[in-house]
């Protein structure tokens, strides 16, 4: 049997036992992540349900045209996050994991190994995206009265299209190790400072042909989808036929009306690109790799990153009082600086919500009446706190757990484990509340939201992210895990889980009724010199649910952490 | 000055430490030794607070650990057996950031930071990350963070793992020449020539309980032997 093989097949079965062991765990952690799993299935289902009948019900012809050209964005959209997730994930697998340095001892062909990576980097990456392409297709199958049988056909078409984004996500990441490799040989210890300034470059170029590209596909007239590519100009992007998604959207929809040889060639192609581009993955690592782990392996660090100027500064030049607050500040964001796969991560999330927030004028959410200016300003909001939901479970749950690995000193110093995490929840509250106001202030402007909606905004926003930064903070000391070596492992724990879910549900609840008082405003269903009276009730309300929903937390960490023994 | 009085701490039904009375003096370096599981990481994490005893007291530098730890710790440094060291700060930053822990002025950190790592041999290392560090090196810059605040107690668990030669008798004379200035220092450690080469007192625990304490000659006399420390540890620790 291949090394490959059996690598892979290791990995189930330590799914196997993992599935097994689920009857060990605590009835309430299952029954919660449970019912969450399929409350999420539903409820996206639902609401994706609900969007396919308000097109349907506009009229057939609508629908007719807006379909395809929703489930090439949609796969286009999943296809980019799933890439940017392979490259991440890659990097880590390949390059940071304990894992591959152990098996580079081994006798294994460097080939396997690769394959072995590609695959593993595919399921790790791209789990979490059939939450959200089942209940997609499932609603329009649902809606349109699809055969069983297309469930079947559904997931043949979705796994070797995670496969395809997921390993060119890995290949893009290993043609780039290999760049750096090459500059590195050739510019030496310049070559970070070269990268930044190309980096640089290419995004102003970026940005120009960007409005470039905008001004042309508006200025067209003779295209049959020209009002879907005016309205959406990243559309024609994702309609061309040469691109996965394309294949994909095409190929379910085909399936779904009975043109069996339309899907089944999509799907053919879809498997076959899978194939060459493993191949053809395995054969660049083959050649890069080597080159590039040498430099990960050998090269000793130096202060010629993009945190060095900070550095120095620190070193140098630090203003204020001496503290543990500034310690603790400055620590977190060199790391945070020096760790590509946590600034990443934020990049893609907050930048992707940027782009969209910034984009709003393209889609000429500017120009519609106040009621839809305030809806959307709201939605915009619940997804903008949805992702410092998921941010904060991710980067703001673990912290205390990862300090405990240094618990020799931060344990030791002069200060109490509750000051430790005071600290913990100012910076993460600090950090949150700068990008939520950024992005909301954004937001309100492209969309000119009414006066009302606007004010309400600045109360919600920083209450939203002193929230979520407080639970997550508070749920985070009380179930401390100093054992677990990785982030992964201290979230994929009951109180990881837990956080999550309360998180989400803070969100729902902070964002739903300010959402509610300011649309009746809208719409003048309460009358408008109620404008005051309804502001001081929804800014009571926003401050006694996010004090509640980040102060007990916080409290009940302080209590953990007071009668707690390391 | 290191005082326990009658330390009692359980961990279900099995007892950890059980009535362990000690006193290190000022200026003296004591050996702590004990077989796996003896109680001795357990006693060391109740003088930093990290564990609270179910009885005793714990008197450090003059202070009341339980009823003060945030002042106790002050006075207090601890060096622990597995170097973990953020990966991605440099030696120098690592350095910093303790002493801002510590709430030492910024110009005392500038001054300081830089002679405590000249002191371990890291200076060429000082803006290296830590990740890519030796272990020994790792260990030698815990060593570094710890001292520049000049604890006026120093607590440390196996100090000599994976050092190399020239390492551990820098860390030798370095505990030997803080004693001689004041510092009261707690050592645990496996390696019984060490403990016998440097240690002005030994004490022996087993199953939570001090079974001897005192200098080299008396435990011989006290255990009626005079072959080496080896021979007595064995013979006083064998079930």
């Amino acid at each position: 049997m291949r090394p490959a093989t059996i690598f892979i097949r290791n990995h189930f079965y330590d799914l196997q036992h993992a599935i097994r062991s689920v009857k060990d765990q605590p009835a309430l952690k299952v029954f919660i992540i449970g019912s969450f799993s399929i409350g999420w299935l539903l409820g996206l289902s639902w609401l994706f349900y609900e969007g396919f009948d308000f097109m349907f019900r506009l009229s057939d012809g609508v629908a007719f045209v807006l379909i395809p050209s929703l489930f090439t964005l949609f796969f286009m959209g999943l296809g980019v996050m799933l890439m940017l997730s392979g490259a991440v994930t890659g990097y880590g697998n390949l390059y940071q994991s304990a894992e591959v340095k152990r098996l580079l001892t081994w006798p294994v062909p460097l080939r396997d190994l690769f394959y072995y990576k590609l695959v593993k980097t595919t399921m790790m990456s791209s789990w979490a995206f059939f939450f959200i392409i089942v209940p997609f297709i499932g609603a329009f199958g649902i809606y349109r009265g699809w055969h069983w049988t297309m469930i079947f056909w559904s997931i043949a078409f979705s796994v070797p299209f995670v496969m395809v984004f997921s390993g060119f996500g890995v290949l893009v990441m290993l043609l780039f190790q290999g760049v750096l490799s090459l500059l590195g040989r050739v510019f030496g210890r310049w070559r970070n400072r070269i990268l930044w300034l190309v980096a640089l470059l290419l995004l102003v170029r970026g940005v120009f042909w960007a409005f470039d590209y905008v001004d042309q596909v508006r200025a067209q007239r003779n295209e049959d989808m020209m009002v879907m590519f005016r309205m959406v100009p990243g559309l024609r992007i994702a309609s061309q036929p040469m691109l996965p998604n394309w294949w994909m959207a095409q190929g379910v929809l085909g399936l779904s009306r009975g043109d069996w040889f339309r899907g089944l060639i999509y799907l053919t192609l879809l498997n076959t690109s899978v194939v060459v581009l493993f191949l053809f993955v395995a054969r660049v690592g083959e050649f890069l790799y080597p080159r590039s782990m040498q430099r990960h392996l050998t090269a000793a660090s130096d202060l010629t990153d993009c945190a060095s100027p900070l550095s120095r500064f620190v070193l140098k030049a630090t203003p204020g009082k001496a503290g543990a607050l500034r310690g603790y500040f400055m620590k977190d964001l060199l790391v945070f600086l020096r760790d590509p796969s946590q600034w990443t991560q934020f990049l893609i999330f907050f930048g992707l919500l940027g782009l969209y927030f910034f984009n709003l004028g393209s889609l000429g959410y500017d120009q519609l009446d106040d009621t839809w200016a305030n809806l959307i300003a709201f939605l915009n909001m619940f997804s903008l706190s949805a992702v410092m939901s998921s941010l904060s479970s991710r980067f703001v749950f673990p912290q205390m757990s990862q300090e405990g690995k240094t618990l020799w000193l931060v344990g030791l110093a002069p200060q109490s484990l509750t000051r430790l995490m005071m600290i913990k929840f100012v910076i993460a509250a600090g950090s949150l509340m700068l990008i939520s106001m950024s992005l909301s202030s954004l937001s309100n402007a492209m969309l000119n939201v009414p006066e009302f909606g606007h004010r309400i905004t600045l109360v919600l926003m920083p209450s939203v992210s002193l929230a979520l930064a407080g639970m997550a903070t508070g749920l985070g000391a009380v179930f401390m895990d100093i054992k677990a070596k990785t982030p992964a492992q201290i979230l994929s724990g009951y109180g990881g889980t837990l956080n999550l879910i309360l998180t989400l549900f803070t969100v729902i609840l902070l964002v739903l009724v300010p959402g509610i008082i300011s649309h009746l405003m809208t719409v003048n269903t309460l009358p408008a010199h109620w404008h005051g009276r309804m502001f001081a009730f929804t800014t009571v309300y926003i401050f006694l649910v996010s004090f509640l929903a980040g102060g007990l937390p916080l409290w009940c960490g302080h209590r953990a952490l007071v009668n707690r023994d390391f | 000055m290191i005082r326990l009085e009658h330390l009692h701490k359980s961990y279900g039904n099995i007892k950890a430490v059980n009535d362990l009375c000690l006193e290190v003096d000022d200026g003296e370096l004591f050996c702590f030794l004990g077989p796996n599981g003896a109680g001795k990481t357990t006693s060391i994490k109740m003088m930093t607070g990290l564990v609270r005893p179910d009885e005793g007291q714990i008197t450090v530098a003059g202070v009341d650990a339980l009823a003060s730890p945030v002042e106790a710790r002050r006075r207090m440094g601890y060096i622990p057996d597995m170097p973990f060291l953020y990966d991605r700060l440099t030696a120098m930053e690592f350095l910093y950031f303790t002493g801002d822990l510590y709430q030492m002025p910024r110009e005392e950190v500038r001054e300081k930071a830089p002679r405590q790592l000249e002191i371990f041999g890291l200076m060429e290392r000082a803006h290296t990350l830590t990740k890519d560090l030796s272990h020994g090196m790792r260990q030698r810059v815990i060593y570094a963070a710890t001292l520049m605040h000049e604890p006026d107690v120093l607590l440390v668990d196996e100090p000599f793992i994976g050092l190399d030669p020239h390492s551990i008798r820098l860390i030798k004379d370095l505990l030997r020449e803080h004693t001689r200035r004041g510092m009261t220092v707690l050592m645990t450690t496996h390696i019984l020539a060490i403990a016998e080469e440097i240690g002005d007192r030994i004490g022996i625990i087993d199953e939570g309980k001090m079974i001897v304490c005192g200098k080299l000659e008396d435990l011989h006399a006290a255990a009626q032997s005079t072959g080496r420390l080896e021979d007595l540890f064995l013979s006083l620790t064998m079930h």
